[in-house]
């Protein structure tokens, strides 16, 4: 028992890496441009497969195709939202929203057409695990960790070193005020959607190397994404990683309670209590 | 073909149904609520033990729009201070939790399995013609709902609550509380889904979790949306909507000569997302307007 | 997508028309010439219903292509009554809803005359009062118990041995192997709740203790805490009743932790893709296999169909499904559903010739006699409920990344 509690706390941590990236991407565009994407989990889908692609069929080292991959699936985000989201910007939040969904089909679908329904693996091959203080750990888990903690640091320092990350940042904070100080709105969103659908992409990629690329792998993630992101705050990256170990921590430890097929609601149990005591999430909004 | 349309035209009628619920508590009170399916599948299950239990059908209506009615209260009066967009993803969440309860608890109704041989009401009484008499039966259901809908537009509490909708504070400066006509409308909101379960329920005979999933709360905000805010009439026509592009795009599929499968299936809901992206990006202006 | 064109040589087709003739005799009416009536028989529409998208689309895109191939086989060989059938494919999208709006087009519309390849015990069983009030057959390839009482009212037939049959024969190998203590794991859907509750009470009854039985969701996609969880207490074996992405997961998950348990799954969550994805932590894996009569002919028109040498269980009762509908037509001399639904039984068991498919069978029938359809996933005899009377279960191991046969589980009947 003593030992499942201790692993348990590995596992927490290997889905809150594979999981954060995406989350930090929803919570970017939520803060910023205020509607929940429902096409990000799309973009983690799509990020694994063309990750799968580039090393697979071109080649490529595993770490140079997720970038690529990553590359790619932010001009996607970027191209799709300069010619259909631009044009709702002002329309309040449901316009968006309803874009996100059909967008989410579409991206879901071609997957589908391309590669079928059946499962593919990134070429990583499976070892046996390291004992690393007491709790086992494999390359490829300790490698989704650091990988997704150096992008949300990378992500964080953007947002709080440059003009960019500081009209980001006014935009989040005070929409009108950064508009009257002068603050053009349009690169900033463009910005943030390439942002968001290069970190999704790299979710994709880590959560390919702890599982296999299906279909609907975005889509199963998508939920626990976006109590992640309200969680952390939104438009709060460092808020994102925090939040994907405490849902991480909660949906895994639950295991010693409940059966994991109650695993998804963990996530909105607690995103629901936290909400009542802080209506802000736990660390607030702010980057 | 008349069979066929006599069947979407009840299926439509049950998520019309649904869909004026969902409408009276965005399109008149502003609350933005994703997990609309919970209540339905509330009402679809409580119908069913009922009927099972030869509860006579109208009995199983009430009760399922009531117990629909009671946790729709509990939704609003635990969120009271949620902004809107948080409100989304937590009705989502919350759908999503009632959907597994409903898969684990196997006492309520059968887990995975399900609850099959749900008794169908006034059965055998128009034999053949019986779909169609059970498609009437719907559009009475859904013209009350309607009736009702559009009474409570004129009447004070509408008022109040388009008030609540633009600015709260305005409402709460007169004396009036804000979370009780909050409440009120979520949860009458939710009895209506949780009627349409009913319907859901007997129209199918069987129901099972898997089918209350989030994709019957992405139709039916789809289908509020296309209408006019807050018009129920333009809810209506926004259901009709959902069932063309759900139906039509399974009509083109059948000519479409090459591919597996599933790249037909798959390119079936392509067409769908395009259409419904194609359509927002055509008549945004009119969804935010009330 | 179907082929029209007639493949086979002209001797052969005149021979089938001038049979078909006979046949279709009562049906021509007194005014048109036969050869006019014959030339251009109306084709026969039949509907597929299977999971092309959602979580059964890795089932249903094999099932599919079966379906497709036995079509074209049955339509080179003349057709039923000398009728070509026209496929009607429909995606229930693995969701009882979107499936019964799909059947309701099929047989309103479409006015086929059986449902085949429904393959979630949900969609079923939602689809099974609409073909019943319809007289439309429906062919399942679900094996939830429950269907049996929906049965009792015609129309729907089995070609998976149903769920309880195969817990059972989870238990007779695992107490056969002298193993005592075993964990689950089962995907949460009604296959995992039948078979499981069916193998603890034969395993338990019989000395053995389940030390473990946790379910998991079809959204998860990480499986690190359930796989630890389930060795605990260091079980003889686990059992994993889910499909081929979660089955993976779990294969690999334990392979990174470390474990060196047995693992045992159903047949159908175990192809070549599992085994080239989950790699070293697929070896050892054992299967219990149903609904396969490999060696037989038209188990191998099947894997020649679909290529490859995966073991495809619901593919190969897809291809017996459309097999038997065309025979039942063919045998009834009508194909109006009630008279598919009168004849299926009769052509599905004994007594009869013993056919391996509808070339064969066709001209037997057609001279009146008796056929005994012998399929690709079984032998395939239904009993008065539909559903099949035997049912053969085989345990396989991988090894070397093969699946190697290792015995036949005895001793399960209904």
């Amino acid at each position: 028992m003593l030992e499942l509690v201790r692993q348990y706390f590995v596992s927490a941590i290997v889905v809150a890496s594979a999981l954060a990236p995406t989350a930090a991407g929803i919570s970017l565009i939520y803060g910023v441009m205020r509607y929940p994407n429902f096409a990000l989990g799309e973009f983690m889908t799509v990020g694994g497969y063309l990750a799968l692609v580039l090393s697979a069929a071109l080649g490529m080292p595993l770490p140079l195709a997720a970038l690529a991959a990553a590359l790619a699936a932010g001009v996607i985000s970027l191209a799709v939202d300069q010619t259909a989201f631009r044009a709702v910007r002002r329309a309040g939040i449901l316009p968006p929203i309803l874009l996100s969904l059909g967008l989410m089909l579409i991206l879901q679908n071609v997957v589908r057409i391309i590669w079928g329904n059946g499962s593919w693996q990134l070429n990583v091959p499976l070892a046996r695990p390291y004992q690393l203080w007491g709790f086992s750990v494999t390359p490829y888990q300790l490698i989704s960790i650091v990988v997704s903690a150096v992008t949300l640091g990378a992500a964080y320092v953007v947002l709080m070193r440059t003009r960019f990350g500081k009209a980001v940042r006014a935009l989040a904070d005070n929409p009108d005020l950064a508009l009257v100080s002068g603050v053009e709105p349009e690169p900033v969103y463009a910005g943030v959607t390439f942002m968001a659908g290069f970190l999704a992409a790299i979710g994709g990629v880590l959560l390919g190397l702890q599982s296999v690329l299906t279909p609907l792998m975005g889509w199963d993630s998508l939920l626990p994404a976006f109590a992640i992101a309200i969680l952390g705050g939104l438009g709060n990256v460092m808020g994102a990683g925090i939040a994907a170990l405490i849902i991480g921590l909660a949906g895994e430890y639950s295991l010693l309670f409940v059966q994991s097929s109650y695993k998804s609601a963990v996530a909105f149990v607690v995103l629901a209590l936290i909400l009542i005591v802080r209506p802000t999430g736990i660390l607030g909004e702010r980057p | 073909m008349l069979d066929f349309l006599i069947a979407i035209v009840t299926f439509t009628a049950i998520y019309a149904m649904v869909s004026l619920g969902l409408n009276l508590q965005w399109g008149q009170a502003g609350l933005v609520n994703l997990g609309q399916v919970a209540f339905f599948a509330t009402g679809a299950y409580t119908a069913a033990i009922l009927t099972r239990a030869n509860v006579p059908f109208l009995w199983a209506i009430l009760a399922a729009a009531a117990l629909a009615a009671v946790l729709g209260a509990l939704v609003a009066l635990i969120t009271p201070h949620l902004r809107e967009d948080y409100l989304a993803i937590v009705t989502l969440g919350f759908a999503e939790l009632v959907r597994l309860i409903l898969l684990n608890e196997k006492e309520i109704g059968n887990g995975p399995n399900g609850i099959n041989a749900i008794p169908q009401p006034l059965h055998g009484v128009a034999g053949a013609n019986y779909p169609l008499l059970f498609a009437l039966l719907t559009l009475a259901a859904l013209a009350a709902v309607f009736l009702f809908n559009e009474r409570l537009r004129g009447a004070p509490l509408g008022r109040l609550l388009r008030a609540i909708r633009d600015d709260e504070s305005v409402v709460a400066s007169i004396g009036k509380s804000v979370l009780a006509f909050k409440v009120e409308a979520f949860s009458l909101g939710a009895a209506m889904a949780g009627a349409a379960g009913a319907f859901y329920a007997a129209y199918l005979t069987f129901i099972a979790p898997e089918m209350f999933t989030a994709s019957v709360s992405i139709y039916v905000l789809v289908a509020v949306l296309i209408g006019k805010r807050g018009s129920n009439f333009g809810t209506l026509l926004g259901a009709v909507f959902v069932s063309i592009l759900l139906e039509g795009s399974d009509f083109i599929k059948d000519y479409i000569p090459f591919g597996t499968g599933v790249q037909i299936a798959a390119f079936r809901i392509i067409v769908m997302g395009a259409v419904l992206m194609l359509v927002v990006l055509a008549r945004y202006r009119t969804m935010v307007e009330s | 997508m179907e082929s029209h064109e007639d493949s086979t040589n002209p001797i052969s087709r005149r021979r089938f028309t001038a049979l078909a003739a006979a046949g279709l005799g009562l049906t021509v009416t007194a005014g048109a010439g036969p050869i006019a009536a014959l030339a251009a028989g109306p084709e026969i529409p039949v509907g597929t219903l299977m999971p092309l998208t959602g979580a059964g689309g890795l089932f249903g895109q094999n099932m599919l292509k079966a379906v497709r191939a036995a079509v074209g086989q049955i339509n080179a060989a003349g057709g039923p009554l000398g009728r070509k059938i026209r496929l009607y494919e429909e995606d229930d999208q693995t969701d009882p809803d979107a499936a019964v709006r799909a059947a309701k087009k099929l047989i309103e519309v479409n006015k086929v005359v059986a449902v085949i390849g429904t393959w979630a015990s949900g969609v079923t069983l939602a689809v099974a009062p609409v073909c019943q009030a319809s007289r439309v057959v429906e062919m399942s390839t679900s094996g939830a118990s429950k269907i049996t009482t929906v049965q009792k009212q015609g129309y729907v037939y089995r070609t998976e041995p149903d769920d309880t049959l195969f817990g059972r024969a989870y238990a007779e190998f695992a107490l056969e192997r002298g193993w005592k203590r075993m964990a689950v794991l089962g995907l949460n859907v009604p296959f995992t709740a039948t078979t499981v509750g069916s193998f603890r009470r034969a395993f338990e009854a019989r000395g053995g203790t389940v030390l473990s039985f946790d379910t998991y969701n079809q959204s998860q996609t990480t499986f690190r805490s359930e796989t630890l969880k389930a060795s605990q207490g260091n079980p003889d074996c686990i059992l994993i009743s889910g499909y081929e992405p979660d089955v993976t997961g779990i294969l690999r998950s334990a392979y990174e932790n470390g474990l060196h348990e047995k693992f045992l799954v159903p047949g159908f969550s175990v192809s070549e893709t599992l085994i080239k994805n989950a790699g070293p932590a697929a070896e050892g894996l054992l299967l219990v296999q149903e609904g396969v009569s490999e060696g037989s002919p038209s188990y191998r028109r099947v894997a020649s169909a679909l290529g490859g040498s995966e073991y495809y269980s619901f593919a190969a009762q897809a291809w017996d499904q459309i097999q038997l509908v065309a025979l039942a037509i063919e045998a009834a001399k009508s194909a109006r559903g009630d008279a598919i639904n009168r004849m299926l039984r009769a052509v599905s068991g004994p007594p009869g010739a013993r056919v391996s498919s509808f070339a064969e069978a066709a001209p037997l029938l057609r001279r009146g006699r008796k056929v005994n359809y012998e399929g690709a996933s079984g032998s395939i005899d239904f009993d008065a409920d539909g559903n099949i009377t035997t049912a053969n279960f085989r345990v396989a191991e991988v090894r070397d990344g093969k699946i190697a046969p290792v015995q036949l589980v005895k001793g399960v009947h209904f």
